[in-house]
């Protein structure tokens, strides 16, 4: 694999000699903020040949020698043609200006007016920013994540976890990156909102599917988040306050058209309320998170650009001196990108990663602490090489160095008969290769095929022999931190293919193999942030996914409207739960605790969209099962998880009903979760024990919700450059007392037991926001 | 605190926390009737051994439905036998509504391995247990807490304390068991105290319990020593607690160590225990 890589790279200058083509290349950029544009379409007039700028702006397109005319075509910007003579190789920059017109309309897709059928890619959505900030949002906080789960094969655990669900795969399966850096834990005050500030935040993609060679690491999705880069023609400012938080952005150029920053920050100060409150249980506690966004870029010379982004976030609980909590991400990347030449594009990152937790009990006579976290120190390169029109290879290599230290407990005062503990650290390297091309094969036929190999390594630190049934301890054997004890991986094929029917129509297809060594050690029924990642290793098997997909893509009203329809097969290998009645908390032996077994999930989405004129939004409807066998649970028969909801439908519409005026709606239904209930009673005592014979077996009451919104954009004064909006919005607009789980409680008589159905969110919730920009 | 720190700690931590989102979100709970499928009835058992003399018994019974109305109906005739390592075999005779107790005079011993048989309904349940030892508790105090300047805001009353020392280089279990007035305190899983000594071993330890007593109780406190399997089957009855809320772990039958489809346990423990007087 690695040979094939070098070779290729040797070969790249004698290609490039023996072809009489030249190459147009350039940057792709707003005209007015000077941000990146990504997946504009360069084509040349008449359709002939065309490509597509990529995540940072930059576009390569080669051409026999000759006249042409280029177009760049943009939803939501002004088309710009130019003329270009292609006698040697040629650099055009440019910069496409907002379009005036589209500006009132909001703008769903940010891709080529047919991309939607045309281009080689399925099972994936765009979000971009401006279509989410019209949205009703809970408490007003505008939420990619919540946004996400409004899409088809997309589903949310409920309020109050911080989990999402993507065509039946765990919590744990879902990559989640913000500027190519992975986020543990993506939520704040328990999953009622996502650590990103939409100020931030460019755009959003979602591969529930097809996962392009150069992802890899978990099993059902890849959520790539971009942050922006700034403004890098003038300063500005923007921000809002709404009902629980505020925020502020500020961003400028570094030097003019070189180089820009942004800086964006978010508080909520619900706790600064409760400090009012009469009750003492309230007011001397806090509750709050933060986030602290930052980006700089600098373009050096025409071929090297580099870029610092960084995100630091915390939430914070306290009760009284009895009790404080406080959790939070940190991440870093610095990337550089290099122009080799003209047809091939290269960028090198390095990350860091780290989610941390601590919970102490300060003020009490056995006080202490315990802290947790997981840290990852990674390296990437990412070569793009567009050898002619009808190819586009991309190939690279990255390693990543985990770092977990799963607990460390201290006595926090002297009199504390607390003893210091401390779990075993594990470090391992996560290592992969990959090649992929993109292939034009005629008008009609596009495939991309591509390899990647991963292999996880565990090295150093003490590591436990256990006995066959994995409950006793037999040995412990401490190894050197660099020597490598257990190596695992394999390859992971990625296809994709897309056929045009006609103009309007396309059938595409995908195969993809992923691999994922980290595993979320939770058994509870929804994902919390003490939850600890443990890596593969001895005694736990990578887990593998294979999946399956079809799906019929039309676009109708002149490409106004897209219509897919997607269906999916999956099956998982060594996917884990854990035995009854395991103890996950402290323990330094968690793979005792691990049954593995295996996995399947199907399903069909269907969704239409609409993304131009004055009604945009989209209505989609999922049909999804999944189950898991394992031996050990549920005795061994295939049983339901929480993300089997059979049906699901949402509505999501945005409609500008003046040139001030937007309204925004979202409708969700879906089939009630699922749980696990008793079947039988017994007692210890006068203690009502349960029988339980399936696992969640009980289905609860079907979710639905009405969630509204309207924005007001104040008038501008002429000639200022102040903007400012208003906000409203009504979550759960019809109160809907959506049940998350069932309660069983043993009243004082002891006679029986009482259920009770546990709703989170009791009555609707209006919010205001304001929002301005200078 | 301390001995429920293992166990309960995390659990209470994001049970409190996720208890005071819903009150800031004004979540609610709305008691409801299920219908629930119901098993096969099955036999119940709860027995317990000790090294002291009146604290030996087996319960025997059938489990019934879940829900408002469990009814579990106690099993009077089966012939129960305990039997240790050494030889020595102990008859237990039924005294009412399902109960068994020794026929003479027997105390356990510990480090034997007792092994217990019950014949009913024409079948046989065996179930076998360590008894493991107990360190002595050196004092039991107790003092009155007010909610006001507890840090813990517990409930206004006298909270009990006890200090032991735990045996170092081996894995201790123990459960603390109330008893007010001559009656045990088991009325529902937040009675269960039990924990592992994996954060204090080998020290000292000195804590207070989370239950409230009053003027003129007498209280008895005794520490019995648990088998790590017991341990677990206490743990996951003590874990009942807040059974379903936001981060209710997966539900699962509780361990059992009696054979034939039987559910239950069957305990055998030393015990250590002082008795106060609250005055």
């Amino acid at each position: 694999m690695k040979k094939i890589l070098f070779l290729l790279v040797c070969l790249l200058p004698l290609q490039l000699l023996a072809q009489q083509k030249f190459t147009v290349s350039g940057n792709v950029k707003d005209l007015k903020n000077g941000e990146d544009l990504i997946g504009v379409s360069v084509g040349v007039a008449g359709g002939k040949a065309g490509t597509v700028s990529n995540v940072y702006g930059f576009y390569s397109l080669t051409l026999p020698a000759g006249n042409y005319t280029l177009q760049y075509t943009y939803i939501g910007y002004q088309t710009v043609s130019r003329q270009i003579t292609l006698d040697r190789n040629l650099v055009l920059n440019m910069e496409l200006e907002n379009d005036t017109k589209m500006l009132n309309e909001v703008v769903v897709s940010s891709q080529k007016e047919d991309a939607h059928i045309r281009q080689n890619k399925m099972s994936t959505e765009v979000l971009p920013m401006a279509t989410i900030k019209t949205l009703p949002a809970f408490m007003g906080e505008v939420d990619v994540l919540k946004t996400l789960q409004m899409l088809p094969g997309v589903q949310s655990g409920g309020e109050g976890t911080s989990g999402f669900y993507v065509r039946g795969g765990s919590v744990d399966q879902n990559l989640i990156l913000l500027d190519e850096a992975p986020v543990y834990n993506a939520s704040h005050l328990l999953g009622f909102f996502s650590v990103f500030n939409a100020d931030a935040i460019k755009d959003v993609e979602i591969y529930k599917g097809g996962i392009p060679a150069e992802y890899g690491g978990r099993l059902a999705s890849l959520v790539d988040i971009r942050m922006k880069e700034g403004n890098n023609k003038t300063f500005g400012a923007s921000g809002g306050v709404g009902t629980i938080a505020s925020r502020l952005t500020l961003e400028g150029p570094l030097k003019k058209d070189k180089g820009s920053f942004i800086v964006s920050g978010r508080r909520t100060y619900a706790d600064l309320f409760l400090k009012l409150s009469p009750d003492e249980n309230l007011n001397q506690s806090a509750l709050y998170f933060y986030d602290l966004n930052t980006k700089l870029n600098y373009k050096f010379g025409e071929k090297d650009r580099v870029f610092v982004s960084g995100y630091f976030g915390q939430d914070v609980f306290k009760f009284k001196e009895t009790l404080a909590m406080d959790w939070g991400n940190a991440t870093a990347t610095a990337r550089w990108n290099h122009l080799f030449t003209d047809k091939v594009f290269s960028n090198f990152t390095a990350i860091y990663s780290n989610f941390n937790y601590k919970i102490g009990s300060p003020g009490t006579a056995n006080a202490f602490s315990l802290k947790s976290n997981i840290e990852d120190v990674s390296l990437k390169a990412d070569l793009a090489y567009f050898p002619n029109n009808e190819n586009s290879i991309k190939f690279g290599a990255s390693t990543i160095y985990h770092t977990f230290k799963p607990g460390l407990i201290k006595p926090e005062s002297e009199r504390s008969s607390i003893r210091e503990m401390k779990l075993d650290n594990k470090y391992a390297l996560e290592n992969a290769v990959y090649l992929s091309n993109e292939q034009e094969i005629n008008n009609r036929l596009k495939l991309t095929y591509g390899l990647r190999y991963s292999f996880f390594q565990n090295m150093g630190g003490k590591v436990q022999e256990l006995s066959e049934d994995r409950q006793q301890v037999i040995s412990v054997t401490e190894y050197e931190r660099t020597e490598i004890y257990k190596t695992q991986g394999g390859l992971e094929p990625r296809l994709a293919a897309t056929f045009m029917l006609n103009e309007k129509s396309s059938v595409k297809a995908s195969y993809n193999k992923t691999r994922q060594y980290l595993h979320l050690a939770s058994n509870a029924t929804s994902a919390s942030p003490f939850d600890v990642y443990i890596p593969s290793g001895k005694y736990l098997k990578p887990q593998i996914a294979d999946q399956a997909a079809l799906g019929y893509f039309r676009n109708f009203l002149n490409n106004q409207l897209e219509a897919s329809a997607e269906a999916y097969y999956k099956t998982m290998q060594n996917q884990i739960d854990f035995r009854d009645n395991a103890d996950l908390a402290l323990n330094n032996n968690i793979e005792a605790e691990v049954l593995s077994g295996t996995g399947k999930a199907y399903g069909f989405e269907l969704m239409v969209k609409k993304h131009a004129g004055k009604l945009t939004g989209w209505a989609s409807y999922t049909f999804s099962r999944t189950e898991r066998t394992i031996d050990g649970i549920n005795e061994g028969k295939a049983y339901r998880v929480r993300q089997d909801k059979p049906h699901s439908a949402t509505l999501v519409v945005s409609y500008k009903i003046s040139e001030r005026m937007t309204f925004g709606l979202n409708q969700v239904y879906a089939s009630g979760n699922v749980v696990t209930m008793p079947s039988g009673a017994y007692r210890h005592g006068d203690i009502i024990l349960p029988i339980y014979t399936e696992r969640n077996g009980y289905r609860l009451k079907d979710y639905h919700r009405l969630d509204l919104s309207l924005t007001l954009d104040n008038r501008q004064k002429p000639g200022s450059k102040y903007a400012s909006s208003w906000n409203f919005s009504l979550f759960n607009a019809y109160a809907r007392k959506n049940v998350f789980s069932i309660a069983m409680e043993q009243p004082e008589d002891g006679t029986g037991i009482q259920t009770k159905e546990i709703s989170i969110l009791g009555s609707a919730f209006p919010a205001v926001t304001y929002n301005f920009k200078f | 605190m301390l001995l429920t720190i293992k166990s309960k700690t995390m659990k209470n931590l994001t049970y409190l926390f996720s208890a005071f989102l819903i009150l800031l979100l004004s979540g609610c709970e709305t008691v409801v009737d299920l219908e629930l499928e119901q098993s096969e009835p099955r036999l119940s058992v709860e027995a317990i051994v000790t090294d002291q003399q009146d604290l030996n018994y087996v319960k025997l019974a059938m489990s019934g439905p879940y829900g408002k109305n469990t009814e579990t109906l106690p099993v009077r005739d089966a012939q129960v036998n305990l039997t240790d390592n050494t030889g020595e075999k102990i008859t237990f005779t039924h005294q009412e509504n399902g109960l068994y107790k020794p026929a003479s005079t027997f105390k356990g011993i510990a480090n034997r391995l007792y092994t217990l048989t019950i014949i009913a309904n024409g079948q046989t349940y065996t179930a076998s247990s360590l008894l493991p030892e107990v360190p002595q508790v050196d004092t039991v105090g107790y003092r009155y807490v007010e909610t006001k300047t507890d840090p813990f805001s517990r409930k206004d009353g006298y909270y009990l304390s006890l200090a032991f020392q735990d045996a170092p280089e081996v894995n201790n279990y123990y459960k603390i068991d109330l008893i007010r007035n001559g009656k045990l305190l088991q009325k529902d899983a937040s009675d269960i105290l039990v924990t592992d000594d994996r954060l204090f071993n080998g020290a000292h330890v000195m804590d207070e319990v989370n239950t409230t007593f009053s003027q003129g109780d007498e209280v008895t406190l005794n520490l019995l020593s648990l088998t790590k399997e017991a341990c677990e089957y206490y743990r996951a009855i003590s874990a009942l607690q807040g059974q379903g809320g936001l981060f209710g772990r997966n539900p699962a039958n509780l361990p059992t160590n009696i054979s034939n489809g039987a559910v239950g346990f069957f305990s055998a423990s030393a015990v250590s225990g002082k008795t106060v007087q609250i005055k």
